[in-house]
């Protein structure tokens, strides 16, 4: 029967509308806190994500003796140093094992502008895979043929504005120092690649005797000293490389993997070691993943916390609504209506924090997502899935649950002050 | 002991009713016998702490007496279930407190309407209750652009009449009141008793009726006059 009464519901939202200002704040933090369980949910996909798609169809990355995650480090996402590097005489045994279909060589150690220089042949682009099984594309020019061409990374070249043509420097080690840079010899850029995500963005890519023939004039990290060797002149010399940092290696048939990398461990002439990509990064996720737990547990507390002040602020008020509880009482209100009237409150408060919290996110995403993308290279996809449906679910249930306690609390002060709360 | 005619069923009866607060050394409260028929108008004095107050709560069920028995309608509050209680009192009682009888927030009408929301048969009664809001509204002099106006926006006469609309709503045989006109000049205050017990009569209901103002006692059928610790019953 409609009586034209207003109905539990109404009367909790005219209420917690006459409270609307603190009520504002509470909300206002529910929704922040959302906001973060949900940004760091997605940032931990996506970022987990392109981590693990940052090398694909690889079977096996040889290098020097060392831990197959530091092998990893700087072979793929060019972070950290070899300690040691691989003879060519070791990396041409290697690619000429019948099991091997082909083997990008990876040399590393300068670097352009914070960004890091490889050094490779064109067997990069032919047979570097990322993501489901792509392959690298040129957006802009050709791959690199001459000594002194060099092929940018899609980030390498927006960030510092490269165009096709124009001349750069490259420096030796991570370039702290001015007196490291290579100037006597600068590259041309005839190639810039499509963004990939992956760490190849941020690199700078040249030949192995590009390599070479900035090196000619340098022992052990320093140039000699009255001897220097012009660009014209280098390209005179042999420019066959004396060794590289690491290799990657794809193979016939991946039944081979096992034996190969025995065999290359077991290598005569010098210590080496082949690790299985995917191994590998799983091995580095789990040292990773801590790290992503711990902010998972923070972005929980930020959540507890903030219900937390729901509560407070609910039950602060209460003291104030003595009132208005005992007027309910005298029209009739049993003392479970006026709990249910705050736990409704609760959740009422928690479902609008959690609703701006998602807006917050979509928001952010879209006219964010380019900037990240442009300034951390994070790429954050607006997808909504089973992780954000339990996560939004989650704060609406603690919302609800966390509301029972001014709802016992009005429900104990509506039985105890009946009629007559204290004026 | 036999009825010769069929007496009706007081409204509210209470018998040996005595309350005392835990730990302390007189009783708070002490009625022997006290009936109030239906449509009569009892007016309760006594000074502050004489218990007043508390004899309203134990009277609408939500206080329980240390000893003794009250019943409204007949039926003793002492035998129902608390959820029984609360529907009883919802459908039997209306009140109207000193101040502060409004929820804020709701206009007049949605204040008035309050009691149908709680008890179905207030709302049964009442017929369309929206319908009888506006009556009572109307009766109870309010004028109508103030019945969609927040109660917070009202003045305290204002507040009162609504108040008084709202207990009348759904003709409840008991309206209790306390005080209700202490804040209220003179000439608001004989207004308001004169709506008041009108719309009582029109409806009905008995009225308890608690002030400390004896000027008030000419309109009321029965007088209890509380004195701690005891009291006695006079008739007017």
């Amino acid at each position: 029967m409609n009586t034209g009464a207003l109905s539990l519901f109404a009367l909790a939202c005219k209420s917690a509308w006459s409270r609307r200002f603190g009520l504002t704040i509470v909300a206002l933090s529910v929704a922040l806190s959302t906001f973060l369980l949900l940004g760091l949910e997605r940032l931990r996909q996506d970022v987990r994500q392109q981590f693990s798609q940052s090398v694909s169809g690889t079977d096996l990355i040889v290098g020097a003796r060392t831990g197959s995650v530091q092998l990893l480090l700087y072979s793929v996402f060019r972070i950290g140093n070899a300690t040691q590097n691989i003879r060519w005489s070791s990396a041409q045994a290697i690619a000429s094992d019948p099991s091997v279909a082909w083997t990008i060589p990876i040399s590393l150690g300068d670097s352009h502008r914070g960004f890091p220089v490889v050094g490779t042949t064109q067997a990069y682009f032919a047979h570097f895979r990322y993501g489901e099984r792509q392959g690298l594309v040129l957006d802009q020019g050709r791959a690199f043929t001459g000594v002194f061409d060099t092929v940018l990374g899609a980030e390498v070249a927006e960030r510092l504005g490269y165009r096709l043509g124009q001349r750069i420097t490259l420096s030796h080690g991570s370039g702290e120092f001015s007196a490291n840079e290579h100037d006597d010899k600068p590259f041309e850029v005839v190639g810039i690649l499509a963004r990939t995500g992956t760490p190849v963005d941020r690199s700078v890519h040249i030949g192995l005797d590009g390599m070479e023939a900035i090196h000619l004039d340098w022992v052990a990290g320093a140039r000699i000293s009255g001897l220097s060797v012009t660009a014209g002149q280098a390209l005179q010399q042999d420019l066959t490389p004396r060794s590289v940092t690491a290799l990657l290696v794809g193979l016939k048939s991946r039944a081979a993997v096992f034996g190969l990398q025995r065999s290359v461990g077991q290598y005569a002439s010098e210590p080496l070691m082949a690790v299985l990509p995917g191994v590998a990064l799983d091995e580095l996720w789990q040292a990773v993943g801590l790290s992503e737990r711990v902010l998972m547990l923070m972005s929980a507390l930020v959540a507890a916390v903030s219900l937390t002040g729901l509560v407070a602020v609910v039950i602060t008020g209460l003291e104030q609504r003595r009132r208005e509880l005992a007027v309910l009482r005298a029209v009739g209100a049993s003392p479970q209506r006026v709990f249910a009237l705050l736990v409704l409150e609760g959740g009422l408060l928690t479902s609008i924090g959690a609703f701006l919290g998602i807006l917050l996110w979509i928001l952010v995403i879209v006219v964010l997502g380019p900037w990240l993308q442009w300034a951390f290279g994070l790429e954050l996809r607006l997808s909504w899935g089973w992780p954000e449906t339990a996560l939004a679910g989650a704060i609406f249930c603690a919302g609800c649950l966390a509301s029972v306690l001014p709802g016992w609390r009005a429900y104990r002060l509506s039985l105890l002050d009946g009629l007559q709360p204290p004026t | 002991m036999t009825l010769l005619a069929p007496v009706p069923s007081p409204v509210l009866e209470l018998r040996e009713l005595r309350h005392c607060w835990p730990g302390a050394a007189h009783c708070a409260l002490s009625v022997d016998a006290l009936r109030l028929q239906p449509g009569q108008r009892l007016l309760l004095r006594g000074s502050s702490g004489s218990g007043k107050s508390t004899l309203l709560s134990i009277a609408a069920g939500v206080l329980m007496p240390s000893s003794g028995h009250v019943l409204l309608q007949g039926q003793d509050w002492r035998g129902l279930a608390p959820g029984q209680r609360d529907a009883l009192r919802a459908r039997s009682i209306g009140y109207i407190f000193q101040q502060f009888n409004l929820l804020p927030y709701l206009s007049a009408l949605d204040n008035v309407l309050l009691p149908c929301r709680f008890s179905s048969e207030r709302a049964q009664a009442a017929g369309d209750p929206a319908q009888e809001a506006r009556r009572l509204l109307a009766a109870l002099d309010l004028a109508t652009p103030l019945w969609t106006r927040p109660a917070r926006q009202l003045s305290v006469g204002q507040q009162q009449r609504v108040a008084a609309a709202r207990a009348l709503i759904g003709s409840p045989a008991l309206v209790m009141a306390d005080e209700p006109t202490s804040s209220l000049d003179e000439a608001r205050r004989d207004a308001f008793m004169q709506l008041l017990l009108a719309q009582c009569e029109a409806a009905g209901s008995s009225l308890l009726f608690v002030t400390h103002d004896e000027r008030l006692s000419r309109h009321f059928d029965q007088m209890l006059v509380l004195d701690a610790p005891g009291a006695k019953e006079a008739g007017a």
